[in-house]
């Protein structure tokens, strides 16, 4: 199974089923805000998939899994993108209010934090890019979990209340750092120790 | 011929003219000058009429249907598009259903919310049980255009059937202890699956100072569109307060209660940094996490969005202003 073409092949019915929710009047009175909304669990949900991609594959022992991480790592930036570009043009492409949002709320900086820290993952996701980094490509990735924290505070400030999808990511992402936080406390301890 | 030019703030004659009396004149200007050549064109003073009335819920009671027929048409502001029905009832907060703006009207299908009861206590005579009927026996029902302006910075224009909020509460002379005024929504999670889950503390308060409560443009709604409420819309009665952010307009009412201190309202005693008691409308107060400079009026479009200014007491200055002179709207918001 090519999993590169499975995640292409789910993107772009999700990106073709929102349009046509937007073309057919389903989403509701204000459809820019729904895409924005709709791209952002997307984006957010991809990052939290990938990081449970290699879990699943030491649970299960079953190492073939990954083969899902980089696509959904790709489709994760891919709609992160989308989202961002929604959102300039939800604001009306206003430089002014932009800057405002972004100065003064720090919900949507966290936002904007994750996507720019996104862009250097993405950018060296290549098998060719991966051999010339060697050790540092596995450093810089790390970064993968100051964004996925980024993007769950900022999915669940921007909502009035803790409403359940927010949560179920957080608790999801909270079990993946806790499994790799136990993973490593053997290491851990030896290191302190010293 | 006298020409008067109306400030931005003020009501537009059709909207303050009984529908009677313009009637009349225009028959009697009708009746002078029968010149063909000077007959209204079609569609001059349309403004002016009510809007036409959506098809009724089955299930609404006769006295009800009745009473929404012998509404005053008190006109609409004439430089804004209504809402349409369809947006004012598919996109609502009334987490009572669920917390997605279309839950409201996925779930209140099967919400038939008559006979309701509403309790009236506190500082007043005759604090009971009121049949929703006999709490508004008497007094007319009136038809009013009011935009509403969401704490989320969207904005919709929509015709209210309802009364006056002070014409109900005079009813029951209120004391001198009478400082506010506390509303409560139904509680009841076998209706409202929204309250089976423990977001918020049930049931949903809010509250207006005395003045407020008394003001003429606070309205206790019934209807919309001609209409009885839809569940969605706070069915079968909700407060409508348009200078105001719209989670003050407190969706089906079960009691009334006149007290000496401010009530301790949902979402101002949840996130005291985002949503004040006073919840005035103001551009200049920002919301902590987005400004409130602006507005999307809904319904809007993919490449339409609609935002305009958003005006202080949005838009009821000229109407409200006077109540909160000497307060400092920046730590009263």
């Amino acid at each position: 199974m090519n999993a590169s073409l499975c995640v292409v092949a789910a993107s772009g019915l999700t990106m073709a089923s929102l349009w046509l929710l937007v073309l057919a009047g389903s989403a509701g009175p204000d459809p820019v805000k729904y895409s924005l909304h709709s791209l952002g669990v997307v984006a957010a949900s991809a990052l939290v998939a990938t990081l449970a991609v290699s879990t699943l594959a030491r649970i299960t022992r079953r190492p073939q899994f990954m083969i899902w991480r980089r696509p959904l790592g790709l489709a994760s930036f891919f709609f992160a993108t989308l989202h961002a570009a929604m959102y300039v043009w939800y604001q009306g492409a206003s430089a002014a209010f932009i800057a405002e949002d972004v100065s003064e709320r720090p919900f949507v900086l966290f936002g904007f934090i994750a996507w720019l820290l996104l862009i250097p993952l993405a950018a060296t996701s290549s098998r060719s890019a991966r051999r010339r980094l060697g050790v540092n490509w596995t450093r810089l990735h790390r970064t993968v979990y100051v964004i996925a924290i980024l993007a769950v505070v900022h999915q669940v400030m921007a909502n009035k209340t803790l409403i359940q999808l927010p949560l179920i990511l957080s608790v999801i992402l909270a079990l993946l750092l806790l499994e790799r936080f136990l993973r490593n406390w053997s290491k851990l301890e030896r290191l302190f120790r010293r | 011929m006298q020409i008067r030019i109306l400030k931005a703030d003020e009501p537009s004659p059709s909207e303050i003219t009984p529908e009677a009396v313009y009637v009349a004149r225009r028959r009697l200007l009708c009746a002078g000058l029968s010149v063909p050549t000077l007959a209204l064109p079609a569609g001059v003073g349309a403004a002016a009429t009510a809007v036409q009335p959506v098809a009724e819920d089955s299930r609404t009671p006769q006295w009800l249907r009745e009473r929404l027929k012998d509404r005053r048409l008190l006109g609409r502001p004439v430089s804004e598009d209504l809402t349409p029905f369809d947006a004012v009832t598919s996109y609502n907060n009334f987490y009572e259903f669920g917390t997605g703006k279309d839950d409201p009207a996925a779930l209140g299908g099967g919400f038939v919310p008559y006979p309701w009861r509403v309790r009236v206590d506190g500082d007043v005579e005759r604090p009971a049980n009121y049949l929703l009927e006999d709490l508004l026996k008497g007094i007319a029902l009136e038809e009013r255009v009011y935009r509403l302006r969401c704490v989320e910075a969207w904005s919709m224009v929509i015709p209210w059937v309802g009364v006056p909020l002070s014409a109900v509460l005079k009813r029951f002379n209120p004391g001198s202890r009478a400082k506010y005024v506390a509303f409560e929504t139904l509680h009841d999670p076998d209706r409202f699956p929204g309250q089976r889950s423990n977001l918020m503390r049930w049931p949903y308060v809010e509250g207006l100072r005395i003045d407020e409560a008394m003001h003429p443009l606070t309205l206790l709604a019934v209807g919309l569109y001609g209409r009885s409420l839809p569940a969605q819309n706070g069915a079968p009665l909700r407060l409508v307060v348009p200078w105001k952010y719209g989670f003050k307009s407190i969706k089906s009412i079960v009691r009334i209660s006149l007290v000496a201190n401010q009530p301790r309202t949902t979402w101002s005693s949840m996130a005291p940094s985002e949503y004040g008691f006073y919840a005035n409308v103001n551009p200049d107060v920002d919301h902590p996490r987005w400004s409130q400079k602006r507005e999307r009026r809904l319904p809007n479009g993919f490449f339409s969005q609609n935002w305009i200014e958003t005006r202080l007491f949005n838009g009821y200055a000229e109407q409200v202003a006077s109540m909160y002179r000497g307060l400092d709207l920046r730590k009263r918001y």
